[in-house]
């Protein structure tokens, strides 16, 4: 049945996840456009193209690099909100109705929701991240122009060195640290999405207002996390003093564990709320 | 649909109703009856209902029920000759209470039936 | 075997003076098509939303099949809202295929004869359906299933005559001694000849549970009148 489920969730989101994912092409294909303005090469050559239209050509590409900032950073949060509003539609409001009388436990439909919403918020957070690497890269071609090999022989020894000065200055073990972060990166969508879900459930035990004290509850987890998260750190800081780098990453550390123990405890909540409190309206 | 009064228990007016297509010979002698359901669902009444009222048929031998060929109309043409007749009377019997109840004498009830005739 | 629906001290309390179900025992048996009946606010849908784990009872117990409500009462009840609930966006094609998938007692060909004999495009998106259409949809998909336990919620409220009786026909056709249909309705008179049973409601209490005959046959008139008797303002 959790096969089932999750092919009908995948069903009814991938359609928009495929228009943010076009969204984020159109975007990123308009970003590279920006790009081809004659003022990047200014920057290298010193040269100034003068004349109306070349001005003109510059407003248009600086404006088009905000909207690009903008699009993209909408596109990760509009993800984000869709995915949340879909969750409660059709588990919440009348839709819930079929999901709610199907014969399938309550975990089933907990993991297929969390499941596929946290791949596509993935899907859109490494288009993202590829956009942002390929667009860096245009810039950089477009200032250097044919000059790319002797940025390379300069970027290269600058990361080296920087790799060096991180490993032995800072103490930090890099194939660990890269290791967790990645995990980190792919474990934070289906995070993100289980505290959400779970702010929205809570809201379900409220008689009336269930949307108004969704939002107030996940104000409510928020400052929750924050605070036990700011104790622990509180311990460390005073346990590591002195050790500016260690605390760095034990710090970082620590956001992430409160995020899986919130996600944790809030995968319960939902849980509890649809098979032992669920009232629908 | 059947036109059912609303005041009387269904199952009484479904086995009249079934009594006189018996007798009216709508159903043969010995002829297979549509399925409980398959009537039921003619009647737009309750399946139960209907295999109450083929019960109370069954009591009274105008329906024979065959573990093979499910329910037929009973082959006694004696019995429903005796069904038909009976039924008859009690409608004459109806006919002149309701005369009596207008006044009219047996005599002049029979007088008038015989104009309208 | 055991009795079909079991419940025992049944109430549901939004709150103190918010009581829309007000300790129910009932035992429903199999084989019957029971009405549900009572004026609006009387508790009906209260009652069918608990059967079918929409709503958790503040008190008491159901068993169906002697299964408290959960995965398996889930896949032997088939249910009609009093709503719309399927997304518009979805073809009545694809909420074939999904009931087909998640429900072992749904029945494809009897979902595709009954669109063909009410004329509903199985390709067609429910929000390009009316009201009345949409209502006609969500019937087929229950009644597609051979399920224990049947309960619609107000099924004929919304149709036109014509398709009110086909939705009667259907139910008699459908009749399985082993399985009960439940339907709650204020529109009495065109469903009385099919019920074998009434269960009358007022106030979240029960206030009768008895047959359609002995009703005919103690009080000489139809359950539709004597409802408006009992229920007289």
């Amino acid at each position: 049945m959790l096969g089932k489920l999750i092919k009908y969730e995948w069903k009814s989101v991938y359609k928009v996840g495929c228009l943010i994912l076009g969204a984020v092409a159109l975007t990123t294909f308009m970003g590279w456009l920006a790009f081809q303005s004659p003022m990047w090469k200014e920057m290298e050559t010193g040269h100034s193209y003068s004349g109306a239209v070349a001005g003109w050509l510059n407003i248009i590409s600086g404006l088009t690099l905000i909207m690009y900032v903008i699009l993209l950073a909408c596109a990760s949060f509009g993800t984000l909100v869709y995915l949340v509003v879909h969750f409660y539609r059709t588990m919440y409001t009348d839709e819930g109705y079929l999901i709610h009388t199907l014969p399938v436990t309550k975990h089933q439909i907990l993991v297929s929701k969390i499941l596929v919403g946290g791949i596509w918020m993935l899907f859109v957070g490494v288009s993202l991240i590829l956009s942002a690497v390929f667009l860096c890269m245009t810039m950089l071609t477009s200032i250097f122009g044919h000059d790319m090999a002797m940025f390379w022989k300069e970027f290269v020894p600058v990361m080296d060195e920087l790799i060096y000065m991180m490993r032995v200055d800072f103490d930090v073990e890099l194939g660990v640290r890269f290791a967790l972060g990645c995990i980190k990166l792919l474990a934070a969508p289906f995070i993100t999405l289980t505290i959400l879900f779970g702010a929205v459930s809570l809201g379900q035990l409220a008689g009336r207002h269930r949307v108004l004290m969704a939002i107030i509850s996940y104000i409510g987890i928020s400052i929750a996390m924050n605070f036990v998260g700011s104790v622990i750190r509180g311990v460390f800081a005073v346990a590591l003093y002195g050790n500016i780098g260690q605390y760095m990453w034990v710090s970082m550390d620590i956001g992430f564990l409160v995020d899986l123990v919130a996600a944790g405890v809030l995968y319960f909540v939902s849980w509890n709320v649809i098979s032992k409190k669920l009232n629908m309206v | 649909m059947w036109n059912l009064d609303s005041d009387r228990p269904i199952y009484v007016q479904l086995v009249e109703r079934l009594q006189i297509q018996i007798v009216s010979g709508q159903y043969a002698p010995g002829q297979k009856l549509p399925s409980v359901r398959e009537l039921a669902a003619a009647a737009a009444v309750n399946p139960n209902t209907m295999q109450k009222a083929f019960a109370e048929l069954e009591g009274s031998g105008l329906v024979v029920t065959q573990s093979t060929s499910g329910r037929m109309v009973t082959e006694d043409s004696d019995l429903i000759r005796n069904t038909r007749k009976r039924m008859a009377i009690q409608k004459a019997e109806q006919f002149f209470s309701g005369m009596k109840e207008l006044g009219f004498a047996k005599e002049e009830a029979m007088a008038l039936l015989e104009e309208r005739l | 075997m055991n009795e079909l629906v079991e419940i025992a001290g049944l109430t549901k309390a939004y709150d103190a003076q918010h009581v829309a179900v007000n300790n129910i025992t009932l035992t429903l048996p199999r084989g019957k098509i029971i009405g549900l009946l009572g004026p609006n606010g009387s508790g009906k849908t209260t009652l069918i939303k608990m059967l079918n784990g929409l709503l958790t009872p503040t008190q008491g117990t159901i068993r169906i099949n002697g299964q408290a409500v959960g995965v398996e009462t889930k896949a032997r009840v088939a249910y009609l809202p009093d709503r719309t609930y399927l997304a518009g966006a979805k073809k009545v094609s694809e909420i074939l295929n999904y009931f087909c998938d998640f429900y072992a007692d749904f029945s494809r060909e009897r979902a595709m004869g009954m669109l063909q004999s009410l004329g509903i495009d199985p390709g067609a998106r429910m929000n390009a359906l009316s009201k009345g259409t949409k209502e006609k949809v969500q019937l087929m998909l229950v009644m597609s299933r051979d399920a224990d336990l049947y309960v619609l919620d107000e099924p004929i409220a919304g149709v036109d005559p014509a398709a009110r009786d086909y939705i009667m026909r259907t139910i008699i056709n459908n009749y399985n001694p082993q399985a009960s249909v439940l339907i709650s309705t204020h529109l009495i008179g065109d469903i009385e000849q099919v019920l074998d049973e009434v269960i009358f409601m007022r106030y979240g209490c029960l206030l009768l549970y008895t047959s359609v005959d002995n009703i005919r046959a103690q009080h000489g008139k139809s359950v539709d009148a004597y409802f408006r008797e009992v229920f007289a303002c």
